[in-house]
């Protein structure tokens, strides 16, 4: 194989290496989600127009003693392993690594050494 | 020629249709209507006569989480659109607290989950069929067990067993639910966020979705990872004895 040819499939490596590393560490530190989601803004707007919580003025009654807060839905931004829908929310570690991989695979591939000799 | 149908003929087809209709009647009995505005339901009269009505406030926290823990996500998915009442029995201190009846709807297409997708796919037929049952249903039909945990000048709180059924997709399975109430009495702290004496009830508990049909085989829910058949659902409802369509015209 040629010097340039290495060298070319030395950097896809690379570059399919840095975007799988990187999709994983996005999934990660946006919580690990199974599914990608987004923030949503229709619905922000709709919990800042409802009516004040009355969660409040039971505070201290013993209401929550038995299983404490109740957990919410967040609303934001989370990378997930597959993908949740076809749009926006069709990227994901999956749609991400499985380009990657291909191009992992043909750097590594021996086709294309052979026509080189 | 036409051979008269012989007795056994009609009355066996017959007879399996009453049962059919009479088993169909039994597994999902009427559910109370909404009011006009649709913002809580219509109290039936035998129940309004029981004791104290207090309504559902919908609209403000959430009211119903839905907790699916499975390998590939932990899915919650929450509603506060819950319509509907609690009777309470009026008299002493455990009386008050004694649960007459009761009946909620949550309406399946205001659960989200925070994946516009997935709330479709939970109101198709394959899941939930909101087109053909809208609301998941909790009738309450009494209580046992209070005990008094917490007491002062402003509230009371209650630990007790709520006792009645829940309706998803048809299916009606009766439950017993540990529960926390709340009673708070009309002051000039609550007046001014809410009219009428409160309640707070707060409580959770699993269903499987295989017991209401929601799904036929477990084995392959489990394999996908996706969701799991053991559901929580954390509630934390807060009424009012004044409806929500009185505090409108208030």
């Amino acid at each position: 194989m040629r010097r340039t040819e290495m060298l070319a499939r030395i950097v896809i490596a690379v570059c399919a290496v840095g975007v799988l590393v990187q999709a994983v560490a996005l999934w990660r530190a946006t919580g690990g989600a199974g599914f990608t989601r987004y923030f949503d803004e229709a619905r922000a707007a709709r919990e800042a127009a409802q009516e004040p919580s009355l969660s409040d003025l039971f505070e201290g009654t013993g209401l929550d003693d038995a299983h404490g807060k109740m957990e919410a839905v967040e609303n934001r931004f989370a990378l997930g392993l597959l993908p949740s829908g076809p749009d926006k929310h069709a990227v994901s570690v999956l749609t991400l690594a499985l380009p990657s991989l291909l191009a992992l695979g043909v750097a590594a591939s021996p086709w294309g050494r052979r026509r080189a000799r | 020629m036409l051979r008269p149908l012989n007795r056994r003929g009609t009355i066996v087809p017959v007879l399996g249709a009453l049962v059919l209709a009479g088993a169909a009647w039994a597994a999902a009995p009427e559910k109370a209507a909404r009011t006009e505005r649709g913002s809580t339901l219509v109290v039936p009269s035998a129940h309004a006569s029981m004791g104290r009505v207090y309504y559902a406030l919908p609209g403000r926290d959430a009211q119903v989480t839905f907790i699916s823990d499975a390998p590939v996500e932990h899915i919650k998915g929450t509603s506060n659109r819950v319509v509907g009442y609690l009777v309470l029995g009026e008299g002493d201190a455990v009386e008050s607290v004694a649960v007459k009846g009761g009946e909620f709807h949550l309406p399946v297409a205001s659960i989200d989950t925070g994946i516009p997708l997935r709330d479709e796919h939970l109101q198709e037929e394959r899941w939930l069929n909101a087109s053909a049952h809208p609301d998941i249903v909790f009738r309450v039909t009494g209580s046992r067990d209070a005990r008094l945990t917490r007491e002062s000048e402003a509230f009371s709180t209650h630990s007790v067993t709520l006792l009645g059924s829940m309706e998803v997709k048809g299916v009606v399975r009766e439950i017993a639910i540990p529960a926390t109430v709340t009673m708070m009495p009309e002051s000039e702290m609550t007046r001014g966020r809410a009219p009428g004496d409160l309640l707070g009830v707060r409580a959770k508990f699993e269903v499987l979705l295989t017991d209401y049909g929601v799904v036929q085989d477990e084995a392959a829910l489990e394999s996908s990872g996706k969701i799991s058949n053991e559901i929580v659902l954390d509630v934390a409802l807060f009424l009012a004895t004044v409806s929500p369509d009185e505090a409108r015209r208030r």
